[in-house]
């Protein structure tokens, strides 16, 4: 909701003062949803077609026919061509668009793939008008890593160190991937909950092995964790920066004095430590 | 009918997010994050009422939910991602770093049996 109110469907802004008045919001989902209800229009697809409906948006916005799809009656993903027109007309009209995407384009069929088409539709889209894709993180700062990451090596994430350089492999160097195969001996795990968030195969090799955690709460995590570290929350015990998730670094202020270390501090007292050993 | 077969798609609910405040360890999460959103009809169909137990099986585990009718499409199934979700995504990510958190072929069934939790 917070994204409805600030950010999005009801801000207003310099350009957009009538707030939700002056905007359309288009919902592309499987189901209905709370977000569906509170749109303009909401288009019902069937399950594993982000692919398809990209291509055919594409196909639209260039004024191509669709060769198997019939102009009167044919359908694209389980809605009718006529809605897609209605759609890629708006896109291309409006003064300043912007697709929010979750995971359900990133991890459904296709994966990647439906990414690279939808970024190619919104370049595209900006030889008519102003046109953004702003991915949709699911927890507070996951940008930031995939922007510290990529500022200190190049690569957003699933980067290994091993070889005392950088060097990048999704599948072959992301965690879900390394612990599925049990190569990894040790963890340190900052600042997530792999316990709530990986498949069982993968926590069941965590809890195997030594696993450290640097967590300010109790989790699914922390029960079975061998250590657990327990730090200031940035932003209430502890200064930090956040980046929001269109990529826009805020600092954040000590609100109150903590009775634990920010994870700065544990880190480089760690590595101090292993540096003098 | 004993089984039928869908698609398991995990997503998160305000219901979770809610619960998530007061604690992933909360009766409150645990409880959500095991309720599968299902089509109604599909619930009548394999003799469930609402709020009662079903089994779910995938190729890499099986878990037990709590049913709840929803407005969906009969072949999807819908979880919220946590504990109960992950016993049964595997751990192939097909080369992208992410497994099958959407669209993950199922079986749902009743259940009958008692959980790890019906004994406190």
């Amino acid at each position: 909701m917070r994204h409805f109110t600030r950010y999005s469907t009801l801000a207003k802004g310099l350009f957009t003062p009538r707030g939700r008045q002056g905007k359309k919001i288009v919902v592309v989902d499987v189901r209905l949803t709370p977000t569906a209800r509170a749109a303009d229009y909401f288009l019902q697809i069937k399950p594993g077609t982000d692919f398809e409906v990209f291509n055919a948006l594409r196909a639209l916005i260039k004024g191509l026919r669709l060769g198997n799809v019939d102009p009167g009656t044919g359908t694209v993903a389980g809605v009718t061509l006529t809605a897609w027109q209605e759609l890629a007309q708006l896109m291309q009209s409006c003064r300043y668009g912007v697709v929010f995407f979750g995971i359900g384009t990133t991890m459904s069929r296709g994966k990647e793939m439906n990414i690279e088409l939808l970024l190619t539709l919104i370049r595209e889209l900006n030889r008519y008008t102003r046109f953004y894709a702003i991915p949709m993180r699911g927890h507070g700062n996951v940008t930031g890593i995939n922007h510290v990451l990529t500022w200190q090596t190049g690569y957003p994430f699933a980067v290994n160190f091993s070889r005392g350089y950088p060097r990048y492999n999704p599948g072959e160097f992301s965690v879900v991937d390394m612990l599925g195969r049990r190569e990894v001996d040790a963890a340190f795990i900052i600042a997530t909950d792999p316990g709530a968030h990986l498949p069982r195969a993968a926590v069941e090799h965590l809890q195997k092995i030594p696993t450290i955690v640097l967590e300010p709460h109790c989790n699914l995590t922390t029960p079975w964790a061998q250590v657990v570290i327990p730090v200031a929350p940035a932003g209430v015990g502890a200064a930090g920066t956040f980046y929001r998730m269109d990529n826009v670094p805020l600092r954040v202020k000590k609100l109150v004095d903590f009775p634990y270390p920010s994870d700065e501090e544990v880190l480089r007292a760690l590595k101090e430590r292993i540096a003098n050993a | 009918m004993s089984s039928i077969a869908g698609f398991l798609i995990t997503v998160r609910t305000a219901r979770q997010g809610v619960a998530m405040v007061g604690g992933k360890l909360s009766p409150e999460y645990q409880k959500e994050t095991a309720t599968l959103e299902v089509n109604a009809a599909v619930l009548s169909a394999l003799g469930l009422a609402p709020g009662q137990r079903a089994r779910l099986r995938s190729p890499f585990g099986e878990a037990v939910v709590t049913c709840r009718p929803a407005e969906v499409p009969a072949e999807l199934f819908f979880l919220p991602l946590g504990p109960t979700a992950n016993l049964l995504i595997g751990t192939d990510t097909g080369g992208t770093g992410v497994p099958c958190f959407k669209g993950l072929e199922v079986k749902l069934e009743p259940y009958h049996g008692a959980t790890a939790g019906d004994e406190q």
